[in-house]
């Protein structure tokens, strides 16, 4: 039996080494999260959902506060994973600094990301975000998170070796501020054809969705907290015409509320769908990296003129 | 507890240590271990669920030893029914409770006078349809005489959750299973590392093959209507491993884990996509049911004795009920029927038994007849899939239609297409691989069973197999498919 033990724990070691090795060969290939819950607690957030994701670049928001010193952390994930709630907030607090007092949060806001499941927008036991990546990752600051990665990641670990091993093109890449980049083709066909699908997705989605008070309150309670901690900044990115046109008939008063939360807790907000829509877009939905660039130096402009 | 998580990974080797740890101190305390084990390995899924195995197990136990006191026939017969009636009356409430009433409420619709009755909201225990299976398999044997009661109830526990095969089967025959517990077991480092190997080989099948077919699968049968028709044939090729490689690797890590423990269980699988006619299929696939089915319902019924309607009559009994095991939808029921179609032509022109030796045996590879044999029982299976994995008969009607839809030259330009798209997919290249391991060893009991062969090749196998589940494997969570009966 000792015999037999042995062999097991022989044969096991290289298997568990490799699996040590590929831990530290994840990097931002992974996939599209990982990376955000393998750094140190932060003092300055962007938090939202895909559209702040993809469009908010840290790194060019701290250029344009041309103080150098705040560098925010891109701590948005997507509509089906932090949508405003519990999750979410639980998540958020648990990636800042303890005891923080003068941090800068930018908190993305849009109409989807206050919504929920039309047949009960308001019962919270119904929310599903519990399930993702972001609700079943308890440790968010550990490098490498292994029980991120035991949790979520869905192939065999040895890829990620193969991957440092020989890289290959994809078309998404997590930076190590938490900027994710997409990289598809913007042919004018390619492009025509991802918003004809969105915008499609979008109207589904008019009927599919309900404005969820229950997730308001969660939003609210999410500002109520960083707002404990620092100065937060409301901030609606823009989108294209017709996904606006969309979201001002799923909710006409969208903006209405927004102007309401910023005043209750004396915070900016920062309605860029107001600016003249000389963007690209990803997909009609997500801001091209380019326009990425250039939201994100107005986002900074527009923090550092209310710092002061 | 699923056997490919985190969870089993550290629950095994620290059972494993502790079980044979404490071997000295006797067989009771052993039994004891090992029911405790199993109880968290079940309850580890839902803990409120264990009350019913604990019930269902201490009821047959009470009439088997109460079966085994009384000389009167009558009163055998009802304690008989009675332990039939609990077990089935459970089994057919958790699982076909909603079936029934959505039924008669259709039929009632059909004649104009339509029933308002509100279904419930059932969980389905899992593993009921296999712990339901063994424990009555006890007190029939009882009852026939082919078994005596035991007196240990720990034994007894142990014996009905033992928690490799609880869930998912085999499903064993107290007559096989129920004595390992009475004697003691030696721990056997032969066959400790051939249960490893066994486990290897399961982990391969469920991990590589059938949780990366399932991805496609899914696709492809979440949007039938939408699917080209060679995307609707790859799926439902794609189904047959995937069903194949779930339940066979599931069974191959319950019969190896079993192993690790001095248990024999019962062979579940004896490669029958090999087969080469559907009777041998119905030999090879899922023994422990089919076997089951054949000793306490086709025999009693008359079996193949008696007329040609009789044999009729009792093969489509036994396969619809098959099927109807399986899962409360008409698309099982039309999956046992159709085996059923296909079965009745050897079994009444007594051809039935025409394969029973070994394929290719003393060759490399089958005869070309042989190869037409396999060829044919494997497009047949392949078709009854389609209705099994279809979530509706409509369902399954949209997706032969989609099949037929298409001109056979189309389907060669669509297929080479297909071809250049899944050169990329690597898990189909494993197919191969497992056809020609499982080839290779068919005369053994598993695909991996190299023992015999010399070192260098084992532990080559052993560092591919290893690599390959740890490269191409996906570990997102796939229930396995028997999880669900």
């Amino acid at each position: 039996m000792k015999g037999f033990v042995l062999k097991c724990i022989l044969y096991s070691l290289p298997v568990i080494g490799l699996h040590v090795i590929a831990a530290y060969c994840a990097d931002g290939f992974t996939d599209a999260y990982y990376l955000r819950f393998t750094s140190l607690p932060q003092k300055h957030l962007i938090v939202g959902s895909s559209r702040a994701a993809q469009g908010l670049r840290p790194a060019f928001i701290s250029q344009a506060m041309s103080e150098g010193e705040t560098s925010f952390f891109n701590y948005a994930f997507s509509l089906v994973h932090s949508p405003y709630g519990e999750t979410y907030k639980k998540s958020i607090e648990k990636k800042i600094t303890p005891d923080l007092k003068d941090g800068s949060f930018i908190v993305s806001v849009d109409p989807w990301s206050i919504s929920a499941k039309s047949e009960a927008p308001e019962d919270g036991s119904l929310f599903n975000e519990w399930r993702t990546e972001l609700g079943k990752t308890e440790r968010v600051n550990m490098s490498p998170n292994f029980e991120y990665l035991m949790e979520n990641y869905p192939k065999g670990w040895f890829r990620m070796i193969l991957r440092k091993l020989r890289p290959s093109p994809s078309i998404h890449e997590l930076h190590s501020d938490g900027w994710l980049e997409i990289d598809l083709s913007m042919q004018p066909l390619d492009l025509i054809k991802r918003e004809k699908r969105k915008f499609k997705d979008y109207r589904n989605n008019m009927t599919r969705l309900s404005p969820s008070e229950l997730r308001t309150q969660g939003l609210i309670a999410t500002i109520e907290m960083l707002d404990s901690m620092g100065d937060v900044y409301l901030v609606r990115l823009p989108v294209p015409e017709e996904m606006l046109t969309i979201e001002d008939e799923y909710m006409p008063h969208f903006d209405e509320r927004m102007t309401e939360i910023s005043e209750r807790f004396s915070l900016p907000y920062y309605n860029m769908t107001l600016l003249p829509d000389t963007f690209r877009y990803v997909d009609g939905n997500h801001l091209y990296r380019s326009s990425g660039k250039s939201v994100s130096r107005l986002v900074g402009k527009f923090i550092q003129q209310e710092e002061r | 507890m699923l056997f490919n998580s985190i969870d089993f990974a550290v629950f095994l080797p620290l059972v494993f240590v502790i079980y044979w740890m404490i071997e000295r101190r006797g067989l009771r305390v052993q039994n004891g271990f090992l029911l405790l084990a199993s109880y968290v390995f079940y309850g580890w899924w839902d803990w409120r669920f264990l009350s019913l195995i604990l019930f269902s197990s201490l009821l047959d136990f009470s009439l088997g030893l109460r079966m085994a006191k009384t000389e009167n026939r009558n009163l055998k017969k009802r304690l008989l029914v009675t332990s039939l009636l609990v077990n089935l009356g459970f089994l057919g409430f958790f699982k076909y409770y909603n079936f029934f009433l959505d039924n008669v409420q259709e039929a009632f619709t059909l004649f104009g006078s339509p029933l308002e009755m509100r279904g419930l909201d059932i969980i389905l225990p899992v593993g009921i349809s296999f712990y339901t299976f063994q424990t009555l398999s006890y007190t029939l044997d009882i009852y026939k005489g082919k078994l005596k009661p035991t007196k240990d109830l720990m034994g007894f526990l142990a014996f009905v959750s033992f928690f490799p095969q609880l869930v998912a089967g085999p499903i064993e025959r107290a007559s096989n299973l129920l004595p390992q517990f009475h004697r003691p077991r030696v721990f056997d480092r032969l066959k400790a590392e051939d249960g490893m190997r066994q486990m290897l080989w399961g982990f391969f099948k469920k991990i590589v093959i059938a949780d990366n077919c399932a991805l496609i699968v899914n696709e492809v049968y979440a949007d039938v209507g939408g699917m080209e028709p060679y995307m609707l044939v790859l799926g439902a090729l794609l189904f047959t491993f995937q069903i194949y490689c779930d339940f066979s690797g599931y069974s191959d890590i319950a019969i190896g884990c079993a192993r690790l423990f001095g248990f024999d269980l019962m062979r579940n699988f004896a490669f029958p996509y090999f087969s080469r006619d559907i009777a041998e299929f119905w030999r090879r696939w899922h023994i422990s049911l089919s076997t089951w089915f054949r000793d306490y319902l086709y025999i009693p019924l008359g079996g193949s004795r008696g007329g040609k309607w009789m044999k009729v009559r009792n093969t489509m009994i036994i396969f619809v009920v098959s099927g109807f095991w399986h899962g409360a939808n008409w698309t099982f029921i039309i999956w046992g029927a159709l085996n059923a179609i296909f079965f009745l032509p050897l079994l009444l022109s007594e051809r039935n038994r025409a394969n029973v030796g070994e394929i290719a045996a003393g060759r490399t590879l089958p005869s070309f007849r042989e190869f037409r044999g396999i060829l044919v029982t494997f497009i047949l299976t392949n078709f009854a899939w389609i209705f099994f994995r279809a979530k509706s008969l409509g369902q399954a009607m949209e997706y032969l239609k989609g099949i037929l839809s298409t001109s056979p030259s189309e389907y060669m330009l669509q297929a080479m297409s297909l071809a250049a798209e899944m050169r990329t997919e690597k898990f189909i290249l494993f197919i191969g691989f497992l056809l020609i391991m499982e080839w290779w060893n068919r005369e053994k009991q598993h695909g991996l069973e190299i023992a015999h062969r010399p070192p260098w090749v084992r532990r080559g196998l052993y560092f591919f197999i290893v690599l390959v589940t740890f490269t191409y494997g996906t570990f997102q969570e796939q229930q396995f498919i028997y999880f669900q009966f």
